[in-house]
């Protein structure tokens, strides 16, 4: 019922308000902690990789054996990740080396079968210097599309070894990885095997 | 005789603009207190706080790399599995939030790798560490059959480390029984 004017100002009938600025002051201190240390809007993921075979030069006999019982059958694929360039390669040989013709022109040294993109000049002085080039150095684009020609010849092979020279960053070895695996939902060479460094 | 009236006439015609207005003041004040309407914002902030408390508590696997550590991206889809942790960085070998072994620019100290010899790809603490931890692993699988010794070993690593270290470090978790290697990245779409 409406008071009476000469009550109004003394009317009981507040409305009931919460207090929420305690509340807030938690939740917003809550939050801004989580946001800080929260690794949840990172996505973390794994890639799988399979004990490699790997041969100690003080234990040279341990793996020899190894060797010998590997599949036949397998095309052995193999990835080399080298200063110059990628090197892919299979039982009957490596790919492409012929189409490639080597820097000096002079020199008999078999190129890469994808060789460094040169358009930037830190690549270029990486490979005159004989040092591990930048990430970007490397053609990725191409390595997936000589990926998916053999897998169109070999549909049923998964497996892929991948080796590197010492001082190539792991983060090469993680996109040559990625460039291999799949293409548009397609899988290629996601079986991977890791091999001893060459030198 | 305008002052008399307005004095005598205390309820009179002249005075009643001013009490409307004072009493209108008033309801505008009572009404119109500065209030913001918190309420969407305590929406939106409730939401948020469960989202990252749910994405904090259904991650079963909490990869945190330490400082300083950054991980490569990858177009990969798999999910962190519960397994041993080891972190390389360009200054030391972690395993399980232990610090095993010193690593100065890339390299492992020589003293850490068996026989001090430069080649060798065996790093001895990190042996001694791993082998420890599969044989704790292999003690709990033999008392409780759903937890089989998989040999499963998460990789944390840098993505500058080179790949001479990544080699003795998989080479030495192979030596103490650990086959299958799960490499640490964050997801991305390209």
């Amino acid at each position: 019922m409406a008071n009476k004017p000469s009550e109004r100002s003394r009317s009981h009938t507040k409305p009931v308000e919460l207090n929420l600025i305690p509340y807030m002051d938690i939740v917003t201190s809550i939050l801004i902690f989580m946001l800080f240390t929260s690794t949840g809007l990172i996505q973390v993921g794994v890639i799988n990789v399979n004990a490699p075979r790997y041969k100690d030069p003080l234990e040279a006999g341990a793996a020899q054996r190894d060797e010998n019982n590997e599949d036949k059958k397998n095309i052995n694929l193999t990835v080399g990740i080298t200063y110059k360039g990628l090197f892919i390669a299979g039982v009957g040989g490596v790919l492409g080396q012929n189409a490639v013709q080597s820097q000096d022109g002079g020199s008999q040294e078999k190129g890469p079968t994808i060789p460094l993109m040169l358009s930037d000049p830190l690549c270029q002085e990486s490979l005159n210097k004989n040092i591990p080039p930048p990430v970007s150095c490397y053609d990725y684009a191409r390595l997936t599309s000589e990926m998916i020609k053999i897998k169109n010849q070999y549909p049923t092979e998964t497996k892929i070894i991948i080796y590197a020279q010492p001082d190539v960053p792991y983060e090469v070895l993680v996109k040559v990885m990625d460039a291999a695996r799949e293409y548009e939902n397609r899988a290629l060479f996601y079986d991977v095997v890791l091999s001893p460094e060459i030198t | 005789m305008n002052e008399q009236l307005q004095t005598n006439n205390d309820y009179g015609m002249q005075l009643e603009p001013e009490r409307q207005r004072q009493r209108k003041r008033s309801k505008r004040d009572e009404a119109d207190p500065i209030n913001l309407n918190m309420l969407p914002m305590m929406a939106l902030f409730t939401i948020i706080l469960c989202y990252l408390l749910k994405s904090y508590s259904t991650d079963p696997v909490q990869i945190t790399p330490t400082a300083g550590t950054q991980l490569p991206s990858s177009t990969t889809s798999l999910s962190p599995q519960n397994a041993v942790q080891v972190a390389l960085s360009n200054r030391a070998i972690i395993v399980d939030d232990k610090k095993v072994a010193d690593v100065n620019n890339g390299r492992i100290e020589l003293s850490q790798k068996k026989g001090r010899n430069p080649a060798s790809l065996f790093i001895t603490p990190l042996y001694d560490h791993l082998k420890m931890l599969a044989e704790k692993e292999k003690l709990v699988a033999r008392y409780n059959k759903e937890q089989k010794f998989k040999g499963m070993l998460t990789v944390i690593a840098d993505k500058r480390i080179p790949f001479r270290l990544l080699t003795e470090v998989l080479y030495t978790a192979g030596q103490a029984e650990f086959g299958a290697y799960k490499f640490a990245v964050i997801k991305s779409k390209e």
